[in-house]
Protein backbone atom coordinates (compact mmCIF):
# COMPACT_ATOMS: atom_id res chain seq x y z
CA UNK A 1 0.00 0.00 0.00
CA UNK A 2 1.27 3.49 -1.09
CA UNK A 3 1.77 5.23 2.54
CA UNK A 4 1.71 8.33 0.67
CA UNK A 5 -1.89 8.15 -0.07
CA UNK A 6 -3.34 8.61 3.26
CA UNK A 7 -4.02 11.78 2.86
CA UNK A 8 -3.46 12.75 6.37
CA UNK A 9 -6.13 10.04 7.52
CA UNK A 10 -4.78 7.55 10.36
CA UNK A 11 -4.26 4.46 7.97
CA UNK A 12 -6.92 2.16 10.13
CA UNK A 13 -9.71 4.70 9.06
CA UNK A 14 -8.23 5.62 5.46
CA UNK A 15 -8.52 1.95 4.99
CA UNK A 16 -12.55 1.57 6.23
CA UNK A 17 -13.22 4.07 3.98
CA UNK A 18 -11.83 2.62 0.91
CA UNK A 19 -13.40 -0.78 1.55
CA UNK A 20 -16.44 1.39 2.14
CA UNK A 21 -16.53 2.63 -1.42
CA UNK A 22 -15.46 -0.58 -2.69
CA UNK A 23 -18.68 -2.21 -1.21
CA UNK A 24 -20.65 0.95 -2.61
CA UNK A 25 -19.44 -0.10 -5.89
CA UNK A 26 -19.66 -3.76 -5.68
CA UNK A 27 -23.50 -3.42 -4.49
CA UNK A 28 -24.32 -0.73 -7.47
CA UNK A 29 -22.79 -2.89 -9.84
CA UNK A 30 -25.05 -6.05 -8.80
CA UNK A 31 -28.04 -4.05 -8.45
CA UNK A 32 -27.48 -3.07 -12.16
CA UNK A 33 -26.96 -6.68 -13.24
CA UNK A 34 -29.84 -7.50 -11.63
CA UNK A 35 -31.75 -4.53 -13.44
CA UNK A 36 -30.04 -6.06 -16.81
CA UNK A 37 -31.52 -9.44 -16.03
CA UNK A 38 -35.00 -8.39 -15.08
CA UNK A 39 -35.77 -5.98 -17.65
CA UNK A 40 -32.83 -5.93 -20.32
CA UNK A 41 -32.03 -2.20 -19.18
CA UNK A 42 -29.96 -0.83 -16.58
CA UNK A 43 -31.32 2.80 -16.36
CA UNK A 44 -34.99 2.60 -14.95
CA UNK A 45 -36.73 6.34 -15.27
CA UNK A 46 -37.23 8.74 -12.91
CA UNK A 47 -40.02 8.91 -11.19
CA UNK A 48 -42.24 11.73 -9.52
CA UNK A 49 -43.52 10.91 -6.04
CA UNK A 50 -47.07 10.66 -5.38
CA UNK A 51 -48.80 11.79 -2.31
CA UNK A 52 -51.88 10.17 -3.25
CA UNK A 53 -51.96 6.70 -3.71
CA UNK A 54 -55.36 5.25 -5.33
CA UNK A 55 -56.94 1.83 -4.56
CA UNK A 56 -59.31 0.39 -7.66
CA UNK A 57 -62.07 -2.16 -6.43
CA UNK A 58 -63.15 -3.41 -9.63
CA UNK A 59 -65.24 -6.87 -9.95
CA UNK A 60 -66.18 -9.01 -7.56
CA UNK A 61 -64.70 -8.97 -3.90
CA UNK A 62 -63.25 -11.80 -3.31
CA UNK A 63 -63.18 -13.67 0.09
CA UNK A 64 -62.37 -16.62 1.76
CA UNK A 65 -63.76 -18.76 -1.51
CA UNK A 66 -61.68 -18.52 -4.46
CA UNK A 67 -64.06 -17.61 -7.21
CA UNK A 68 -64.05 -19.49 -10.94
CA UNK A 69 -61.32 -17.88 -13.34
CA UNK A 70 -64.13 -16.05 -14.97
CA UNK A 71 -64.60 -13.57 -12.77
CA UNK A 72 -62.51 -10.38 -12.51
CA UNK A 73 -61.75 -9.86 -9.06
CA UNK A 74 -60.80 -7.60 -6.07
CA UNK A 75 -58.49 -9.60 -3.31
CA UNK A 76 -58.85 -9.00 0.47
CA UNK A 77 -54.97 -10.28 0.32
CA UNK A 78 -54.40 -7.50 -1.74
CA UNK A 79 -56.11 -4.59 -0.94
CA UNK A 80 -55.89 -4.83 2.94
CA UNK A 81 -51.57 -4.90 2.72
CA UNK A 82 -51.41 -1.67 0.64
CA UNK A 83 -53.55 -0.04 3.26
CA UNK A 84 -51.46 -0.88 5.79
CA UNK A 85 -48.64 0.69 3.64
CA UNK A 86 -50.68 3.55 2.76
CA UNK A 87 -51.28 4.42 6.74
CA UNK A 88 -47.68 3.61 7.85
CA UNK A 89 -45.89 5.23 4.71
CA UNK A 90 -45.55 9.50 6.01
CA UNK A 91 -45.01 10.34 2.73
CA UNK A 92 -48.25 9.20 1.97
CA UNK A 93 -50.94 11.59 2.16
CA UNK A 94 -54.63 10.77 1.01
CA UNK A 95 -56.13 7.79 -0.45
CA UNK A 96 -58.11 7.65 -3.50
CA UNK A 97 -60.64 5.23 -4.02
CA UNK A 98 -61.84 3.84 -7.66
CA UNK A 99 -65.02 1.84 -7.06
CA UNK A 100 -67.14 -0.46 -9.81
CA UNK A 101 -67.72 -3.16 -8.57
CA UNK A 102 -70.68 -5.88 -8.88
CA UNK A 103 -70.24 -6.53 -5.03
CA UNK A 104 -69.04 -10.26 -3.73
CA UNK A 105 -68.40 -11.66 -0.09
CA UNK A 106 -69.73 -10.10 2.89
CA UNK A 107 -66.88 -10.38 5.17
CA UNK A 108 -64.05 -9.15 2.63
CA UNK A 109 -66.28 -6.41 1.98
CA UNK A 110 -66.62 -5.01 5.38
CA UNK A 111 -62.82 -5.99 6.47
CA UNK A 112 -62.37 -3.55 4.00
CA UNK A 113 -64.66 -1.18 4.46
CA UNK A 114 -63.79 -1.17 8.24
CA UNK A 115 -59.70 -0.36 7.22
CA UNK A 116 -60.85 2.25 5.07
CA UNK A 117 -63.01 3.76 7.48
CA UNK A 118 -60.03 3.37 10.14
CA UNK A 119 -57.28 5.07 8.35
CA UNK A 120 -56.18 8.53 9.86
CA UNK A 121 -55.66 9.63 6.31
CA UNK A 122 -58.10 10.82 4.46
CA UNK A 123 -59.94 9.32 2.03
CA UNK A 124 -62.23 9.93 -0.65
CA UNK A 125 -64.07 7.58 -2.72
CA UNK A 126 -65.53 7.73 -6.33
CA UNK A 127 -67.94 5.56 -7.66
CA UNK A 128 -67.76 5.28 -11.34
CA UNK A 129 -70.07 3.08 -13.12
CA UNK A 130 -71.43 0.47 -10.46
CA UNK A 131 -71.06 0.64 -6.69
CA UNK A 132 -73.88 -2.30 -6.07
CA UNK A 133 -74.08 -4.40 -2.73
CA UNK A 134 -71.02 -4.49 -0.96
CA UNK A 135 -69.69 -2.21 -2.97
CA UNK A 136 -71.70 0.87 -0.94
CA UNK A 137 -70.05 0.29 2.68
CA UNK A 138 -66.45 0.04 0.97
CA UNK A 139 -68.06 3.74 -1.19
CA UNK A 140 -69.88 5.52 2.18
CA UNK A 141 -66.45 4.00 4.32
CA UNK A 142 -64.04 7.12 2.62
CA UNK A 143 -64.14 10.21 4.59
CA UNK A 144 -65.82 12.33 1.41
CA UNK A 145 -67.79 10.18 -0.91
CA UNK A 146 -68.30 10.81 -4.82
CA UNK A 147 -70.51 9.21 -7.38
CA UNK A 148 -70.63 10.16 -11.43
CA UNK A 149 -73.84 11.54 -12.66
CA UNK A 150 -74.40 7.90 -14.43
CA UNK A 151 -73.04 5.82 -12.06
CA UNK A 152 -75.87 3.38 -10.54
CA UNK A 153 -76.13 1.58 -6.94
CA UNK A 154 -77.85 -1.05 -6.42
CA UNK A 155 -79.01 -1.58 -3.06
CA UNK A 156 -80.36 -5.08 -2.19
CA UNK A 157 -80.98 -7.89 0.50
CA UNK A 158 -77.88 -10.27 1.07
CA UNK A 159 -77.79 -13.90 -0.08
CA UNK A 160 -76.47 -17.15 1.38
CA UNK A 161 -74.93 -20.01 -0.25
CA UNK A 162 -74.70 -23.70 0.54
CA UNK A 163 -77.19 -25.66 2.99
CA UNK A 164 -79.57 -24.05 3.99
CA UNK A 165 -82.19 -25.11 6.52
CA UNK A 166 -85.38 -24.32 6.37
CA UNK A 167 -85.98 -23.00 10.16
CA UNK A 168 -86.98 -19.85 11.34
CA UNK A 169 -83.37 -19.41 13.23
CA UNK A 170 -81.72 -19.16 9.47
CA UNK A 171 -83.81 -15.94 8.81
CA UNK A 172 -83.02 -14.84 11.89
CA UNK A 173 -78.97 -15.36 11.47
CA UNK A 174 -79.89 -13.85 7.90
CA UNK A 175 -81.24 -10.92 9.50
CA UNK A 176 -78.28 -10.47 11.82
CA UNK A 177 -75.57 -10.46 8.57
CA UNK A 178 -78.08 -7.79 7.26
CA UNK A 179 -78.04 -5.89 10.15
CA UNK A 180 -74.12 -5.82 9.93
CA UNK A 181 -74.56 -4.01 6.28
CA UNK A 182 -77.31 -1.10 7.37
CA UNK A 183 -76.00 -0.02 10.60
CA UNK A 184 -72.19 0.14 9.08
CA UNK A 185 -73.69 2.07 6.11
CA UNK A 186 -76.26 4.07 8.29
CA UNK A 187 -72.72 4.92 10.59
CA UNK A 188 -71.08 6.68 7.74
CA UNK A 189 -73.78 8.18 5.94
CA UNK A 190 -76.17 10.67 6.18
CA UNK A 191 -79.28 8.06 5.18
CA UNK A 192 -81.54 7.00 7.64
CA UNK A 193 -82.09 3.76 8.73
CA UNK A 194 -85.89 3.43 7.53
CA UNK A 195 -84.84 5.06 4.61
CA UNK A 196 -82.12 2.43 3.99
CA UNK A 197 -84.66 -0.35 4.74
CA UNK A 198 -87.44 0.67 2.53
CA UNK A 199 -84.87 1.14 -0.16
CA UNK A 200 -83.40 -2.34 0.51
CA UNK A 201 -87.05 -4.07 0.82
CA UNK A 202 -88.68 -2.10 -2.07
CA UNK A 203 -90.60 -4.23 -4.70
CA UNK A 204 -91.45 -3.52 -8.31
CA UNK A 205 -87.80 -2.23 -8.91
CA UNK A 206 -85.09 -5.17 -9.85
CA UNK A 207 -86.59 -7.64 -12.04
CA UNK A 208 -85.02 -10.91 -10.18
CA UNK A 209 -84.65 -9.24 -6.54
CA UNK A 210 -86.22 -6.53 -3.93
CA UNK A 211 -84.41 -3.55 -3.78
CA UNK A 212 -83.40 -0.36 -5.52
CA UNK A 213 -81.14 0.71 -7.94
CA UNK A 214 -79.81 4.59 -7.44
CA UNK A 215 -78.98 6.05 -10.04
CA UNK A 216 -75.92 9.43 -9.53
CA UNK A 217 -77.91 12.25 -7.96
CA UNK A 218 -80.37 9.73 -6.23
CA UNK A 219 -77.75 8.40 -4.02
CA UNK A 220 -77.25 11.87 -3.12
CA UNK A 221 -80.43 12.66 -2.70
CA UNK A 222 -81.17 10.13 0.04
CA UNK A 223 -78.04 10.89 1.37
CA UNK A 224 -76.06 7.63 0.76
CA UNK A 225 -73.20 9.69 -0.71
CA UNK A 226 -72.14 13.04 -0.28
CA UNK A 227 -71.50 14.89 -3.52
CA UNK A 228 -72.06 14.34 -7.79
CA UNK A 229 -68.89 14.61 -9.61
CA UNK A 230 -65.70 12.92 -11.26
CA UNK A 231 -62.14 12.36 -10.93
CA UNK A 232 -61.24 16.31 -10.67
CA UNK A 233 -63.66 17.04 -8.01
CA UNK A 234 -62.71 13.56 -6.23
CA UNK A 235 -59.10 15.12 -6.38
CA UNK A 236 -59.99 18.62 -5.09
CA UNK A 237 -62.10 17.23 -2.07
CA UNK A 238 -58.88 15.31 -1.07
CA UNK A 239 -56.00 17.70 -1.54
CA UNK A 240 -58.33 20.35 0.71
CA UNK A 241 -58.74 17.20 3.15
CA UNK A 242 -55.07 16.74 3.16
CA UNK A 243 -54.68 20.41 3.75
CA UNK A 244 -56.39 20.46 6.36
CA UNK A 245 -54.99 17.74 8.08
CA UNK A 246 -52.14 19.08 7.60
CA UNK A 247 -53.31 22.45 9.25
CA UNK A 248 -54.86 21.02 12.38
CA UNK A 249 -51.37 19.21 12.73
CA UNK A 250 -49.04 21.84 12.94
CA UNK A 251 -47.74 23.11 16.12
CA UNK A 252 -49.52 25.74 17.00
CA UNK A 253 -47.25 28.82 18.31
CA UNK A 254 -47.08 29.30 22.47
CA UNK A 255 -50.07 31.61 22.96
CA UNK A 256 -48.89 34.88 25.04
CA UNK A 257 -50.95 34.34 28.96
CA UNK A 258 -53.47 37.26 28.71
CA UNK A 259 -52.91 40.22 31.19
CA UNK A 260 -55.27 42.74 32.19
CA UNK A 261 -53.51 45.87 33.42
CA UNK A 262 -54.52 47.12 36.72
CA UNK A 263 -53.86 50.15 37.78
CA UNK A 264 -50.62 48.39 39.72
CA UNK A 265 -49.64 46.73 36.53
CA UNK A 266 -49.89 49.97 34.30
CA UNK A 267 -47.04 52.14 33.37
CA UNK A 268 -46.71 55.32 35.47
CA UNK A 269 -47.57 58.43 33.90
CA UNK A 270 -44.50 60.36 32.43
CA UNK A 271 -43.63 62.71 34.55
CA UNK A 272 -44.11 66.61 32.77
CA UNK A 273 -40.59 68.42 33.41
CA UNK A 274 -41.60 71.33 35.08
CA UNK A 275 -40.24 74.00 32.42
CA UNK A 276 -39.95 76.42 34.84
CA UNK A 277 -37.17 74.88 36.44
CA UNK A 278 -35.53 75.07 33.59
CA UNK A 279 -33.68 78.31 32.15
CA UNK A 280 -33.61 77.32 28.58
CA UNK A 281 -37.30 76.32 28.46
CA UNK A 282 -35.85 72.42 27.81
CA UNK A 283 -33.77 70.38 29.87
CA UNK A 284 -30.63 70.33 27.30
CA UNK A 285 -31.24 73.09 24.74
CA UNK A 286 -29.32 75.28 23.73
CA UNK A 287 -29.83 77.96 20.98
CA UNK A 288 -26.35 78.82 19.47
CA UNK A 289 -26.10 82.88 19.93
CA UNK A 290 -29.11 83.65 21.58
CA UNK A 291 -29.13 84.53 24.92
CA UNK A 292 -31.45 82.34 26.77
CA UNK A 293 -34.27 83.97 28.30
CA UNK A 294 -34.89 83.55 31.53
CA UNK A 295 -38.40 84.50 33.32
CA UNK A 296 -37.27 87.69 35.87
CA UNK A 297 -33.63 87.74 34.52
CA UNK A 298 -32.12 90.34 33.97
CA UNK A 299 -34.89 92.43 34.47
CA UNK B 1 -70.67 -18.15 2.52
CA UNK B 2 -72.53 -15.13 2.58
CA UNK B 3 -72.18 -12.55 -0.54
CA UNK B 4 -73.62 -9.57 -1.45
CA UNK B 5 -73.56 -9.33 -4.84
CA UNK B 6 -75.96 -8.29 -7.54
CA UNK B 7 -74.87 -11.29 -9.99
CA UNK B 8 -76.79 -13.60 -9.59
CA UNK B 9 -75.64 -16.85 -7.57
CA UNK B 10 -75.76 -19.31 -10.16
CA UNK B 11 -73.85 -17.23 -12.45
CA UNK B 12 -70.98 -16.34 -9.78
CA UNK B 13 -70.12 -19.51 -9.57
CA UNK B 14 -70.76 -21.33 -12.32
CA UNK B 15 -67.70 -23.04 -13.88
CA UNK B 16 -66.65 -21.02 -17.36
CA UNK B 17 -63.99 -22.15 -19.38
CA UNK B 18 -60.68 -22.54 -17.68
CA UNK B 19 -58.26 -19.93 -18.73
CA UNK B 20 -54.88 -20.19 -19.26
CA UNK B 21 -53.34 -19.72 -15.52
CA UNK B 22 -51.61 -16.85 -14.36
CA UNK B 23 -48.91 -16.46 -12.12
CA UNK B 24 -48.09 -14.16 -9.34
CA UNK B 25 -44.76 -12.45 -9.40
CA UNK B 26 -42.93 -9.84 -7.37
CA UNK B 27 -40.49 -7.12 -9.00
CA UNK B 28 -39.72 -4.13 -6.46
CA UNK B 29 -43.39 -3.19 -4.32
CA UNK B 30 -45.27 -4.07 -7.33
CA UNK B 31 -47.24 -7.58 -7.40
CA UNK B 32 -47.71 -8.60 -10.92
CA UNK B 33 -50.23 -10.94 -12.44
CA UNK B 34 -48.09 -12.82 -15.88
CA UNK B 35 -49.43 -15.42 -18.30
CA UNK B 36 -46.21 -17.69 -19.13
CA UNK B 37 -46.06 -17.44 -22.75
CA UNK B 38 -42.51 -19.56 -22.34
CA UNK B 39 -40.70 -21.22 -19.73
CA UNK B 40 -39.18 -17.91 -18.68
CA UNK B 41 -41.29 -15.06 -20.46
CA UNK B 42 -44.57 -14.41 -19.18
CA UNK B 43 -47.10 -11.30 -20.38
CA UNK B 44 -47.92 -9.22 -18.10
CA UNK B 45 -52.53 -8.85 -17.33
CA UNK B 46 -52.62 -6.56 -14.15
CA UNK B 47 -50.48 -5.23 -11.86
CA UNK B 48 -51.64 -4.68 -7.85
CA UNK B 49 -50.17 -1.31 -6.71
CA UNK B 50 -51.29 1.53 -4.79
CA UNK B 51 -48.65 3.88 -6.55
CA UNK B 52 -50.26 5.53 -9.53
CA UNK B 53 -46.98 6.19 -10.72
CA UNK B 54 -46.30 2.43 -10.93
CA UNK B 55 -49.52 2.48 -13.44
CA UNK B 56 -47.49 4.91 -16.24
CA UNK B 57 -44.40 3.12 -15.59
CA UNK B 58 -43.99 1.52 -19.54
CA UNK B 59 -42.00 -1.10 -18.62
CA UNK B 60 -45.33 -2.65 -16.77
CA UNK B 61 -48.14 -1.72 -19.18
CA UNK B 62 -50.43 -4.86 -19.62
CA UNK B 63 -48.89 -7.00 -22.40
CA UNK B 64 -44.93 -6.73 -21.76
CA UNK B 65 -42.93 -9.43 -21.82
CA UNK B 66 -41.51 -9.62 -18.63
CA UNK B 67 -38.61 -12.31 -17.63
CA UNK B 68 -40.07 -14.80 -15.22
CA UNK B 69 -37.25 -16.50 -13.25
CA UNK B 70 -36.21 -19.17 -10.98
CA UNK B 71 -37.64 -17.46 -7.67
CA UNK B 72 -40.87 -16.96 -8.85
CA UNK B 73 -41.74 -19.95 -9.35
CA UNK B 74 -41.06 -21.23 -5.80
CA UNK B 75 -43.56 -21.20 -3.67
CA UNK B 76 -43.80 -17.94 -1.79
Amino acid sequence: VDQSLHYGLPYVTWMNLTNQQEEQDESNRSSQQELLQQLGQVQTPPRMESRIHLLSIIGQIEGHTLLPPKNKTTKYEHIIPQLVAIEQNPKIKGVLLILNTVGGDIEAGLAIAEMIRSLTKPSVSLVLGGGHSIGLPIAVAASHSFVADTATITIHPIRLTGLVIGVPQTYEYLDKMQDRVISFIVRNSQVSEAKLRELMFRTGELVRDIGTVLVGREAVSVGLMHELGGLGAAMKRLNELIELKEAAEQPKPPQQPEVTITPQHAAPTPVQPVYQNYPLGYPGYVQPNTIPYTPGWPS
Amino acid sequence: MTYYTIVPLDELLADGESTQAVMLIQRGQITMEVEPVSGSLGSIRRIYSSDPEDYLDARWQPGNIVAIEFADYLPK
